[in-house]
């Protein structure tokens, strides 16, 4: 108990999807009076009664199919949502790296080198702490002669390499990452992996989302099986895959709704 | 434990409540009519109240016997302004009036949604959560951008997307800042043709008296509206990391206000040598009232990117409303010139305070009255708490509504 860094307690989440109409105020003053009117809305139930406790040091895999809630988790993990029953807690003063996006904030328009800055800062980096990894970033992406460069100008596997940099140098006692190693040539991927033991080495927390059994078998201790918003699976990591490898193989039915 | 819980303590906003309600019944105890504003009668209180910082005292733990203080401080605070404000003309009672309530609403509201987040708070201390040890993930996000230190460890964010915004507004122009002097004084130009040559209008100076004005309309009217898109406009942001939302629209109205502050300085020292207006202590006010207005555009900015977020459409509302208020403030025309019957009209629409501020300091060379002051700051204070208030009610939801 006393190591657990994040723990969720029977967490549900719900989202309202509204069909045909986008919602307005005129909608909605003109359902006051015609049924007819009234916005079209469903529910759509991305998690159902999740519980779930992570320790500090563990690295932990997501795997699910497609709309099966994983990103969703590590969503309201992140505190990006909010659960609509049931509580995420997260113990207090915890970095939490969030790698759902890669380079959130991103301009074409700005320098490398403005991006960096403004992609840190949105992680909560102050001036002076991205001065600190500045250098280093800027030697992890290959990118010392374009750094100076509109990232417009970018090939999309440089813009992809500066993104990762930032997010693989944010001082984190939690991160989140989502399906990261699905961008990029084999060489950035090798990086990428290198990058990752490093972190479990540094006894930094990992929840890490996949569909590659691969990756998941040779990072994580412990999986995760999420189906349909469900857990089904909580336990070591080889047990875990062949659960998922299981539902994997029954109809592929996905909802249409998915986000 | 329960009692340690119990124990909340005050924000601004509800000392702010109290003070109101102190003031209300403390000058319904000195005997109308009230020919001092309201607002002056608060802050006095407020400042009195919170001077004393009576208001974490364990001895005062229910809101009853704080409002009973408040009473008692509202009553010596408006006995001892009210010789203060003999000496000035007392502001229309309507106004005033109107005023003190906007605010006595605003504030109850506030109240409210607070002892909404305490009774959460006292459900998971009962649930046997070590509260002090887990932080609510959401709780953690709402409690993020209602107190100053969060969007305080976030400030190099909001510089960031200041000066994201100040270097792609600049970057490829070769006139670049140029662009910023050009755009008003042409329209500036051609007010000034319309309004001296075709329309005839009386106002002597009247290039001095409608830039004034309308530098300070641009400033507020751009930030409105670019602050309007300022969730709606950055889903892919909010979806992927959490920070407090408030940086998002708050960065969109200092990028404005840092617009019109290198307007200003260029333009308004030569605007007063061309047309030869004398120095004085009255210029100490501009930067007051221009810190009201933006406090004002700061709350709107707030309340209106959260109502876009919610319901599209309230975009094309914001450019009609912008488009009315243009015509609601004297800003091409001199108050002297309003009909009797529209004046009480105007004078209630709120970017009126500022702007007539600005004419008075610059144009008539007084320092503001009163009025001015007090409708200023009460405009301003409205304005914020309501929309920071109705943005983080809703702040947990931007993510899944962009």
């Amino acid at each position: 108990m006393s190591d657990t860094v994040i723990r969720a307690e029977q967490v549900s989440k719900r989202f309202s999807i509204h069909r045909n109409y986008s919602p307005s105020l005129k909608e909605q003053a003109l359902g006051l009076f015609h049924d007819r009117n009234r916005m079209v809305t469903s529910h759509f139930w991305a998690l159902r009664d999740v519980s779930l406790e992570v320790r500090r040091g563990e690295s932990v895999g997501l795997v699910g199919r497609n709309g099966s809630g994983k990103s969703t988790l590590l969503r309201l993990i992140a505190g990006i949502h909010r659960p609509t029953t049931g509580r995420m807690l997260v113990r207090a003063a915890t970095r939490i790296g969030t790698m759902i996006e890669l380079g959130v904030g991103f301009h074409a328009e700005l320098s490398g080198r403005d991006n960096i800055y403004l992609n840190a800062s949105v992680y909560g980096l102050t001036r002076a702490e991205v001065d600190r990894i500045y250098d280093s970033v800027v030697d992890y992406a290959e990118l010392a002669t374009f750094i100076k460069e509109p990232i417009k100008n970018y090939s999309s596997g440089m813009v992809v390499r500066l993104a990762f940099a930032v997010a693989a140098h944010l001082d984190a006692d939690v991160l989140l990452l989502d399906e990261i190693f699905a961008v990029g040539d084999i060489a950035f991927q090798d990086k990428c992996r290198a990058t990752m033991r490093r972190f479990m080495d540094q006894g930094r927390t990992i929840l890490f989302v996949s569909h590659s059994a691969t990756a998941v078998a040779e990072t994580c201790s412990r999986v995760c099986v999420l189906d349909a918003g469900q857990l089904v699976f909580d336990g070591p990591a080889a047990e875990g895959l062949g659960v998922y490898q299981a539902i994997g193989s029954q109809s592929p039915a996905l909802d249409p709704a998915a986000p | 434990m329960t009692a340690r819980r119990n124990r909340v303590r005050a924000g601004w906003p509800a000392v702010l409540l109290d003070a109101t309600c102190g003031a209300v019944v403390g000058a319904a105890i000195l005997g109308p009519p009230l020919t001092m504003p309201g607002p002056l009668v608060i802050g006095l209180t407020t400042l009195t109240i919170a001077l004393a910082r009576l208001y974490q005292a364990e001895w005062l733990p229910t809101w009853p016997l704080r409002l009973a203080l408040a009473v008692v401080a509202g009553t010596v605070g408006a006995a001892l302004a009210l010789p203060l404000a003999a000496s000035t003309a007392p502001p229309p009672a309507g106004v005033m009036a109107a005023h003190g309530a906007a605010v006595f609403l605003l504030c109850l509201s506030w109240r409210i949604a607070d002892g909404f987040r305490y009774r959460r708070a006292g459900r998971l201390a009962r649930a046997g959560v070590d509260v002090a040890a887990f932080a609510e993930k959401a709780d953690e996000l709402s409690s993020m951008s209602a107190s100053i230190v969060h969007v305080w460890r976030y400030r190099h964010l909001l510089r960031n997307l200041v000066g994201k915004h100040l270097m792609l507004k600049y970057r490829g122009s070769p006139l670049g800042f140029a662009w910023t002097l050009i755009v008003p004084l042409v329209m500036g130009a051609v007010y000034v043709l319309a309004f001296t040559y075709v329309l005839r209008v009386g106002t002597p100076r009247f290039a001095l008296y409608l830039l004034v004005g309308l530098l300070a309309w641009n400033y507020f009217a751009g930030a409105v509206s670019a602050a309007a898109d300022a969730i709606s406009g950055n889903g892919a942001m909010l979806k992927s990391v959490a920070f407090p939302r408030v940086v998002l629209p708050l960065s969109v109205v200092l990028f404005h206000l840092v617009q019109y502050v290198l307007t200003i300085a260029v333009l308004l020292p030569v605007l007063l040598f061309v047309y030869d207006v004398p120095p004085g202590w009255r210029y100490l006010a501009l930067p007051v009232f221009l810190a009201a207005q933006t406090l004002f555009t700061i709350g709107l900015a707030l309340g209106l990117s959260t109502a876009t977020a919610v319901f599209h459409d309230v975009r094309h509302l914001v450019d009609v409303a912008l488009a009315v208020g243009f015509w609601t403030t004297p800003i091409v025309y001199e108050m002297a010139s309003v009909p009797e019957a529209a004046t009480f009209a105007i004078l209630l629409s709120p970017t009126t305070a500022y702007i007539r501020a600005y004419q008075d300091i610059v144009y008539y060379g007084v320092v503001p009255d009163v009025a001015l002051w007090a409708t200023a700051g009460t405009y301003a204070v409205v304005a914020f708490v309501c929309g920071l208030s109705v943005f983080l009610a809703n702040e947990g939801r931007f993510s899944e509504l962009v």
